[in-house]
């Protein structure tokens, strides 16, 4: 089989579009892609500090690695930094944190590392231990990195945030909203660009599949901890994952076709209203507080009567 | 040992990666295989360390589990049914463990 870009060997199935590519033509096109997205959503200018959310997962370790490759090759002028959180999940953080620091001294970033303990006052681990219900704690937990997140790109005086999400992510998320019935969020995962807080967030791989994101990891022989959260097993997620999955194997392109829905819909159903600040962090907020205070405020309602 | 006998146990090495290593307790493996067999055959042979055969699911592979014989994609070639020989890397990837 021939390569559709160099007619050489091919040697990999990129999922985003079916083509057969050798490794190189594959490894040039995921970064073009990339660079696509970063071009035609504006999402960086030249000078910008850009706060990479990273994790030790293959997401954030492929988009470290791709803003690296991208920045020096194209010279896009961009202060990179990075921000990890650690939400305090035995067994889980501790060893992606540890690939996070070797990500440090690869690519010679700034890091900023904020606690939920210290930023909180309760690790995820204590929050659920104060639990009553089996109820996994994911959404909250979302929600807090998220804030976190902010604290710690404010901290590295970031002009923007840069996320790891991919087209995967976005269509779970489109799927569970549907299921949910939650319409006002229906297409807030599938936008590459989104503003609001005073640190906007940035996703240049939100149209990379899954499948092509672990397989750049591989292929690049990217150092990155692949574990699933203990939490992960009780999560909502795995419903529209499962769909998704099962959907995968028939159908090409998947993801991709759920979050052109999810755009259309949204656009559609886009009554006109943005969000406002919180009133307390300062953060995302459709109320006068945003989700992350509430959920901290409920915490440590539940820490005092524990 | 007999010369014969080692002739006959051709093998291949497995790769477990992307967090299939936790299942299977090991990154490596050298796995004897028999003339002709097929990635399905041996992904069906192939126990985590519970002994279950966690890389398929109903019959066939696992959705979201990547196949690479070499470090190349098996949908390049026959997909599941693409022939292992002896002496192959077989790459298995999960897209499935966590981002
Ligand atoms: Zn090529
Ligand atoms: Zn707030």
């Amino acid at each position: 089989m021939p390569c559709a870009i160099c007619n050489g060997k091919a040697a990999i199935k990129y999922a985003s579009d079916g083509r057969l590519l050798c490794k190189p033509c594959f490894f040039q096109t995921f970064e073009d892609a990339v660079l696509h997205t970063i071009e035609a959503d504006s999402l960086f200018t030249p000078g910008q500090r850009v706060a990479i959310g990273v994790s030790g997962g293959k997401d954030s370790s492929v988009l470290t690695h791709v803003l690296f490759v991208l920045n020096e090759r194209h010279s896009l002028g961009l202060d990179l930094h990075m921000v990890a959180i650690d939400e305090g999940i035995r067994g889980y953080r501790d060893d992606s944190l540890a690939c996070v620091y070797r990500m440090q001294e690869r690519y010679s970033l700034p890091l900023v590392v904020k606690s939920f303990k210290g930023l909180f006052g309760a690790s995820l681990d204590d929050m659920d231990a104060r639990r009553t219900t089996e109820t996994p704690l994911c959404s909250e937990c979302g929600v807090l990195r998220r804030n976190a997140l902010l604290v710690g790109s404010r901290e590295a005086q970031a002009d923007i945030m840069a996320l790891g999400h991919n087209a995967d992510d976005a269509a779970e998320a489109v799927i569970l909203n549907l299921m949910r019935a939650d319409t006002a969020r229906l297409g807030r995962g599938t936008k590459a660009l989104t503003g609001g807080a005073d640190i906007p967030r940035a996703k240049p791989m939100h149209r990379c599949t899954q499948r092509d994101i672990v397989m750049y990891a591989h292929l690049q022989r990217l150092d990155y901890f692949a574990t699933e959260c203990t939490y992960a097993p009780r999560a909502l997620r795995n419903v529209p994952r499962a769909i998704l999955g099962a959907a995968g194997g028939v159908i090409q392109g998947v993801p991709l076709k759920v979050m052109q829905v999810g755009e259309v819909l949204s656009r559609r159903l886009d009554t006109g209203t943005r969000p406002g600040l919180c009133e307390r962090c300062g953060g995302m907020a459709s109320g006068r507080v945003c989700q992350a205070c509430l959920v901290v405020e409920a915490e440590g309602k539940r820490a005092r009567e524990g | 040992m007999d010369p014969l006998g080692q002739e006959a146990m051709a093998t291949v090495k497995v790769e477990y990666r992307a967090g299939l290593e936790l299942d299977f307790g090991t990154r490596d493996a050298t796995v004897p295989i028999e003339p002709g067999v097929t990635v399905l055959a041996l992904a069906h042979s192939l126990k985590d360390k519970d002994g279950n055969t966690a890389l398929i699911e109903g019959n066939i592979i696992r959705a979201g589990i990547l196949v690479l014989i070499n470090d190349c994609d098996i949908e390049i070639e026959d997909g599941v049914n693409t022939v292992v020989k002896a002496g192959d890397v077989v790459t298995f990837l999960s897209s499935i463990h966590g981002g």
